[in-house]
C-alpha cells in the first residue's frame, strides 16, 4: 500500500493516543511515519519522527493538513527549528476552522437528517447520515493530507483561501436552522408519543424556563445536568403528592 | 433479551463509545444513531429513535473539543433504549434520564483514559524522544484498546443499571407524564442553547427561531401519525 493511503487510514483515528500532555501529537507521528520513511533522508529520519511526536492540537478531521505539510517540510530538509515554528502556527487556525464548520456546522445539520427523517421516514435516515458523514471524513482527511503534502511550509495559503473556509458562514447558518427545526420537531413529536393526554404548551414553557437556567448558568449546569436535578426533584415531588 | 441481541446491544454501545473520540467521529456516536441501531437489534425501531431524537437533543449543546469534559451520549443511549422497550413509549422519559446520568459518568470515564494514556506516555517518552519508529504506533493502538475496554465497559454498565432500574420504574410509571415533561423541555433547552452560544450574529439567531417555529409545526402533524419514529 502506497506511503499516503496508509496515512491517510491512520489519521481517521488520529486521536487514538490522545493525551493532555501532548494532546493530538502522538496520533500526528503516527499517521505521518509512512511519509516520512519515504524521501526523508536517513540521517534525519529519527529526528523527523521524534519532532512529530511533539504537542500537537487541532481539529482531528483537519490534521492532515499538518501531517502532510511537516512531511513536505521534512522532505525538503527544511530547518527543525522552522517546521516546530510551523507546527505551532497550524494548530489554532487547524482547531478553529474544523470546530466551526465541522462540530458547529456539518455535524448539527447531518444530526438534523438524521432525527427529522427518522421521525418522518424510519431507520433508514440515520443510516443515511452515517453514510454521508463518512463520505464527507474521508474527503477532507484525504483533502487535507494532499493539500499539506503539495504546499509544505506554505501550507497557511491553503487554508485561507479553501473551500471549507469559504463555506463556514452558509454552514453555520444552515446548522442554526437545522438546530431549531430538530429541537422542537422532536419535542412535539416525543410529547405526542410519551404523554398523548398532555397538551404540547408545557414542554414550551418548561424548555423556555430551561434555556434561560442553561443560558445564565453556563458550563456549570448544561442541559443534561440541569434534567437530572429537575428529573429527580419531580420523582421526590411525586412520591409526597401520590394518592 | 437473546444472546444475540445482548452481542448487538455491545457492539452499538461499543462502537458509539469508541467514536465519540478515538474513530472517525462519524456520527455512530450520536444518540439517534446508537438509539435507532439499538431499536434495530431489539426489534423495537420506534422506541429507539424516540429515545435516540430526545438524547439528541442533549448532545446538540455540546462541542467535543480538545481536553473539555463533555458527556459520553452512545452507551447510555443503549441501555436507555432496553429500558423503553421493556416499559413501553410512555415511560421513555426513566431510559432517558439513565442515560443521561450514563452520559456524566462516560464523561469522567474519558478523563480517566486519557490519564491512562498519559501514564504509557510517560513509560514510552524516550523512545519517542529518539525517534524510535515503533513508539508512536504502540501508543495509538494501546490508546484505542483502552478506549474499545472503556466503550464496552459503559455499555455493560448501562445495560446492568437499566436491568437494575427496571423494577423501580415499573412502579413509579405514573409519574412517566411529569418526567416527560421535564426531559423534553430541559433537551430544548439543551438544543436551543448550544445554537445561540455557537451562533452568534442576527441571521443566525433569525434562522434559529425560523427553524424553531417551522420543528414546532411539523412536529405537530408528525404527532398526528399513531407511530412517530417511523414504522
Amino acid at each position: 500500500m502506497r506511503a499516503t493511503t496508509v496515512s491517510l487510514l491512520r489519521l481517521l483515528g488520529v486521536q487514538s493516543g490522545w493525551t493532555y500532555e501532548r494532546m493530538g501529537g502522538i496520533g500526528v507521528a503516527f499517521a505521518a511515519a509512512p511519509l516520512l520513511d519515504e524521501g526523508v533522508a536517513a540521517d534525519r529520519r529519527a529526528g523527523a519522527l521524534a519532532r512529530s511526536a511533539e504537542f500537537f492540537n487541532s481539529h482531528p478531521w483537519l490534521a492532515g493538513l499538518a501531517v502532510g505539510a511537516e512531511a513536505r517540510a521534512e522532505r525538503d530538509g527544511v530547518p527543525a527549528e522552522q517546521i516546530q515554528r510551523l507546527r505551532a502556527a497550524l494548530g489554532g487556525p487547524l482547531g478553529a476552522l474544523g470546530d466551526r464548520v465541522i462540530w458547529a456546522g456539518l455535524i448539527p445539520v447531518l444530526s438534523a437528517v438524521a432525527v427529522i427523517g427518522a421521525g418522518l421516514v424510519g431507520w433508514a435516515l440515520p443510516v443515511l447520515a452515517v453514510v454521508l458523514a463518512s463520505a464527507l471524513r474521508w474527503e477532507v482527511t484525504r483533502w487535507s493530507l494532499r493539500r499539506g503534502l503539495e504546499s509544505g511550509m506554505r501550507v497557511a495559503t491553503v487554508l485561507k483561501d479553501c473551500l471549507l473556509s469559504r463555506i463556514a458562514t452558509a454552514v453555520g447558518i444552515a446548522a442554526a436552522a437545522a438546530t431549531g427545526l430538530t429541537a422542537t420537531f422532536v419535542a412535539r413529536g416525543a410529547v405526542a408519543r410519551m404523554a398523548p393526554d398532555l397538551a404540547a404548551w408545557p414542554v414550551l414553557v418548561g424548555g423556555a424556563v430551561g434555556l434561560a437556567v442553561v443560558l445564565k448558568a453556563g458550563a456549570r449546569l448544561p442541559a443534561h445536568r440541569l434534567a437530572l436535578v429537575a428529573g429527580g426533584l419531580a420523582l421526590i415531588l411525586w412520591q409526597m403528592v401520590k394518592p | 433479551m437473546t444472546w444475540i441481541q445482548a452481542i448487538g446491544l455491545l457492539l452499538v454501545g461499543t462502537a458509539a463509545g469508541l467514536d465519540l473520540v478515538s474513530g472517525p467521529q462519524v456520527l455512530l456516536a450520536r444518540p439517534i444513531v446508537a438509539g435507532t441501531l439499538s431499536g434495530l437489534v431489539l426489534g423495537d425501531v420506534t422506541s429507539g429513535i424516540l429515545v435516540g431524537g430526545i438524547l439528541e437533543l442533549y448532545a446538540l449543546e455540546v462541542l467535543p473539543v480538545g481536553a473539555a469534559r463533555y458527556p459520553d451520549h452512545g452507551p447510555g443511549t443503549v441501555g436507555a433504549v432496553w429500558l423503553t422497550v421493556q416499559t413501553g413509549t410512555l415511560a421513555a422519559a426513566f431510559g432517558v434520564l439513565l442515560a443521561l446520568a450514563l452520559a456524566e459518568l462516560g464523561g469522567y470515564s474519558l478523563i480517566a483514559l486519557r490519564r491512562l494514556n498519559g501514564r504509557a506516555l510517560v513509560r514510552a517518552a524516550p523512545a519517542l524522544d529518539r525517534g524510535e519508529p515503533h513508539a508512536a504506533s504502540q501508543l495509538q493502538h494501546g490508546g484505542a484498546l483502552r478506549d474499545v475496554g472503556r466503550s464496552l465497559l459503559l455499555t455493560v454498565v448501562a445495560l446492568a443499571a437499566a436491568r437494575a432500574v427496571l423494577p423501580l420504574v415499573l412502579q413509579a410509571v405514573d409519574a412517566s407524564e411529569f418526567l416527560a415533561v421535564v426531559v423534553i423541555g430541559a433537551g430544548l433547552a439543551g438544543a436551543v442553547a448550544g445554537a445561540i452560544r455557537t451562533s452568534g450574529g442576527s441571521h443566525r439567531a433569525a434562522l434559529l427561531g425560523t427553524g424553531l417555529v417551522l420543528g414546532w409545526l411539523a412536529g405537530g402533524m408528525a404527532g398526528i401519525f399513531p407511530r412517530w419514529g417511523g414504522w
